[in-house]
């Protein structure tokens, strides 16, 4: 499953870096994202990923990775866990780009979502939709919070 | 002489099934018997790193856990490629690959203590699909390809070593750059066709009981020999101690063919010594096994008058994970791609590739729908695009009977002309409703895969009842109620006198499978044959216990009919043997060195069709309606009206499944809709108002009354008929199918 977005925001590539890379409040633009520790700055992480999808509970201690880091124009970092109950496991690959703009920059966000075991096996389509639904939260918690009209 | 009355006499088998008493392999209750539950693989490809069945052995009622560990020294399986274990060894190639059986004493205990099964997975780079199996530095499926030859079909399957194709066929007739270079037009096309599940109502349940002194497995399988021979092997059993037995079979398909969980359900009791049951679910038969997609390049050369001068396709098929029979859908695809043209100048090539997903199998008219699909829009396209209607255009170029559309197959035994002028009649005038235009025709022939490897017995007893032994599987078809018919007009004995044996390799003698086509045909005229046999053993024994001339006595029901009166079966045994007992046990074989060899050149007949459908388009949603559809093929001669006109209606229905509705989803190997809850199949409301099938007779096929095999042509030309109609009214082409509302409304804004 990919997901993109793509946003301008009136700040400048850096003054937008130091925002982004503060992963404490990042993440909280994250629908289900909890605890999230840093282990190494700018390198690991760990959190617990929590959804609810169809009648089933989720819950995902993930390990996050940060992969590549090109500051203040590229970060890219690898998240991944297992579900306990349902066997579930959960990779997501996320790539930020900055790109300078006229005035501001424009911010750019990709995601690769790869779902395996039961839950995925009894219904994609539904962990596709709720996919769906999270990133379009996410990109409306991430527009709050850079002040950009959604 | 044979003759046949064509009506219909009710089935015994409809009759067990409208009351209930029908026996399917899930009814079956074995003394003794424990219950198997498969865990399946997860990960899409990915080496297992560590597997823990621990805690599920120790679950409450579980008696047993099966692992690869424990059938590793048993080594592979295939039928044309040896490239299947039992269980997934260090490796798994697909989302539901059998990655352990636990065994317990119920059905819920077993299923509960498989979610306590632990796989840690280290994920393998995947082949989601057939692009990325094709490209460059792709990773590999199988390491290594083990063809086996002449082992399930004739020939065998031709990989190329370090990809993932397990088969390459091509078949090169004249020279197609030299036709193109020197055609007025060539216009060239591309298509896909997804993977299907087969549906059939019953999943996939086996049942096996291994003993010191054999094996037996009681299986829905459409192939009980394919099965014995390939147990027979894995567990070094002699073929004598390995009994099949198939009760009733809610439907194959295709998907029962071969063989498919009989080999893990053999293992599993040959593990704990006890006879072991595994009855699928409906969405893990969704894992087991699925039509084979396609994505199909097809190229023609015409010249000023319309006249094909060369043909040319490139058919690459998704295999899935393990090869099964995928090379000879890839094969046949590359035959039934060609029509019932004139073609001087052909190239055909097809490639069939391994993914990570279910793997592919035989699924009625193997690789026809893909190639038919792609032939006959692709005609159509053709002629638009020099000013012909399809019609015209197919006229110009058809074959006649007799013609032969490649010169290593046999010459068209039917007249492809008059299969379309009788669809088009009976279609008649356009409804005022659709207008002239919401028309579409498509044409198939396909060559049928036939092993003419036949047997029968038939036994007839001293008070003129029947009994015929033979391997042909009830799959809901009518092969029973055909049989008994064959041997009751031969006999000439009424048809409620002869009772057809439940197949069971134990009593029944070797038949190839029931597929392809071929029942009514081989193993018909194999009844035929053993009923003749009987009947002449019977005249002999009562010509000389009558001393009578042999010439002057004739088999009635119950007895002879003599210059002097009627004899009763039992009255002539009396006399010849002394006692008031015995039975005359005829027996027919046919094989390809019977009839002077003339059985041996392939296709055994052509088994062809031609659809004409008559569409609606709402033109706000996309959405296609099936209006009303004509079906024709040439049978040779019907056996049983309702029977074959339920084969005819059966196949292009299904055919309708794949036409508007249905794909089995994978995205990136995952399988997205593998349940019976998201996959769509065709119901009663989606059937056309108007459906007319026509069965022509010419009473001149290889089987009995001149009888050629039906029950696949149908399901051919269904989806191009449709895509042409919607073609013809809107002028535009979705190259890839299901045609769902969405691509169609694409389709139509993208016009406007």
């Amino acid at each position: 499953m990919e997901f993109a977005m793509s946003l301008e925001v009136a700040l400048p590539p850096a003054a937008l870096w130091a925002v982004l890379t503060d992963v404490a409040q990042v993440s909280q633009c994250i629908p289900g994202c909890e605890e999230v520790e840093e282990v190494e700055r700018l390198a690991r992480y760990t959190a617990v990923v929590k959804q609810k999808i169809g009648p089933f509970r989720m819950e995902v201690p993930a390990e996050i990775v940060v992969e590549e880091v090109c500051e203040p124009s590229l970060v890219r970092t690898r998240a991944s866990g297992r579900d306990r109950i349902t066997g579930t496991t959960l990779a997501v690959t996320l790539v930020v780009t900055l790109v300078p703009a006229d005035v501001g920059s424009v911010l750019e966000v990709a995601a690769v979502v790869d779902v395996q075991g039961r839950l995925a096996t009894l219904g994609l389509a539904i962990i596709k939709r709720k996919a769906e639904r999270n990133f379009e939260e996410f990109e409306q918690r991430l527009k709050a919070l850079l002040g950009v009209m959604a | 002489m044979i003759r046949f009355d064509s009506l219909s006499e009710a089935r015994p088998d409809s009759i067990d099934k409208v009351t209930g008493r029908a026996v399917y392999a899930t009814d079956l209750d074995i003394p003794g018997m424990l219950h198997g539950h498969v865990v399946r693989s997860t990960a899409v490809h990915a080496r297992i790193r560590a597997l823990d069945v621990g805690a599920a052995r120790a679950a409450p009622g579980v008696v047993d856990v099966l692992c690869g560990a424990d059938v590793a020294s048993l080594g592979c399986w295939g039928l044309v490629l040896k490239d299947r274990p039992i269980l997934a060894l260090d490796k798994v190639r697909y989302v539901g690959e059998p990655i352990a059986v636990v065994i317990a004493d119920s059905a819920e205990a077993a299923e509960n203590a498989a979610e306590l099964v632990e796989v840690d997975y280290a994920a393998l780079p995947r082949v989601p699909d057939s692009k990325a199996a094709l490209a460059p530095g792709a990773a590999l499926v199988h390491e290594s390809h083990s063809p086996l030859e002449d082992f399930y079909f004739r020939g065998g399957a031709r990989p190329i070593d370090g990809t993932n194709v397990f088969h390459r066929f091509l078949s090169e007739v004249g020279d197609v750059a030299a036709a193109e270079a020197a055609a007025a037009h060539v216009h060239e096309d591309h298509f896909s066709f997804p993977p299907v599940f087969h549906y059939a109502l019953e999943p996939h349940t086996a049942i096996a009981d291994f003993r010191e002194d054999g094996l037996t497995i009681w299986s829905g399988a459409q192939s009980p020999a394919g099965v014995q021979k390939v147990v027979s092997r894995l567990f070094g059993l002699p073929l004598a101690k390995v009994r099949i037995v198939v009760p009733y079979v809610g439907g194959g398909f295709g998907g029962k063919a071969s063989v498919k969980i009989e080999p893990l359900v053999a293992a599993a009791s040959w593990k704990v010594r006890r006879p072991v049951r595994i009855a699928q679910s409906l969405s893990d038969s969704m894992l087991t096994c699925r039509r084979l997609g396609a994505r199909i390049t097809i190229r023609t050369a015409v010249d000023r008058e319309g006249l094909i001068l060369a043909k040319s396709a490139d058919i690459v098929l998704d295999g899935g994970a393990y090869a099964d029979t995928g090379s000879a859908v890839a094969t046949k695809a590359a035959n039934r791609i060609i029509g019932p043209y004139v073609i001087p100048n052909l190239r055909l090539e097809a490639r069939a590739v391994y993914t990570n997903t279910v793997p592919g199998a035989a699924f009625r008219s193997i690789g026809g729908p893909q190639a038919v699909w792609a032939a006959e829009c692709h005609m159509d396209n053709v002629a638009a695009a020099i000013g012909l209607s399809p019609v015209e255009f197919r006229l110009r170029n058809l074959a006649a009977r007799g013609q032969r559309i490649r010169p290593d197959l046999r010459p068209l035994d039917m007249d492809m002309g008059e299969l379309m002028g009788l669809v088009r009649q009976a279609m008649g005038a356009a409804s005022a409703a659709t207008g002239p235009d919401a028309r579409g025709l498509a044409l198939a022939a396909s060559d049928p895969g036939i092993v003419a490897i036949g047997n029968a017995l038939v036994r007839l007893k001293i008070d003129g009842s029947v009994l015929v032994a033979m391997a042909s599987v009830e799959i809901g078809q009518g092969v029973h109620a055909t049989m008994a018919r064959i041997a009751a007009e031969t006999l000439n004995q009424p048809f409620g006198s002869v009772t057809v044996l439940p197949t069971d390799t134990g009593t029944a003698p070797f038949d190839w499978g029931t597929g392809a086509s071929r029942s009514t045909v081989i193993v018909g005229a194999s009844v035929e044959a053993a009923a003749l046999d009987a009947a002449t053993q019977m005249l002999d024994l009562a010509a000389e216990a009558l001393a009578q001339d042999r010439t002057a006595l004739a088999l009635v029901p119950g007895g002879i009919a003599t210059p002097q009166g009627f004899r009763s079966f039992h009255e002539v045994f009396h006399l010849a043997y002394g006692v008031d007992s015995g039975e005359v046990i005829g027996r027919g074989a046919l094989n390809p060195r019977s009839r002077g060899g003339a059985l041996r050149e392939a296709p055994l007949f052509w088994e062809t069709a031609a659809g004409m459908a008559e569409i609606d388009v709402d033109e706000d949603t996309g959405a296609i309606r099936l209006r009303r559809y004509a079906s024709a093929a040439d049978v040779g001669r019907v056996i049983n009206r309702v029977s074959a006109e339920g084969q005819d209606e059966g196949a292009s229905v299904q055919g309708l499944g794949h036409t508007l509705f249905e794909a089995l989803e994978f995205e990136d190997g995952q399988p997205v809709n593998a349940s019976p809850v998201d996959y769509n199949i065709p119901t009663l409301d989606d059937v056309p108002d108007d459906f007319h099938t026509i069965l022509v007779e010419h009473h001149d096929g290889p089987g009995p009354g001149g009888a050629k095999g039906m029950g696949e042509g149908a399901i051919l030309p269904i989806a191009p008929a449709i895509a042409n109609a919607l073609f013809a009214r809107y002028g535009v082409r979705v190259n890839d199918l299901p045609l769902t509302p969405e691509k169609v409304w694409r389709a139509l804004r993208a016009r406007s």
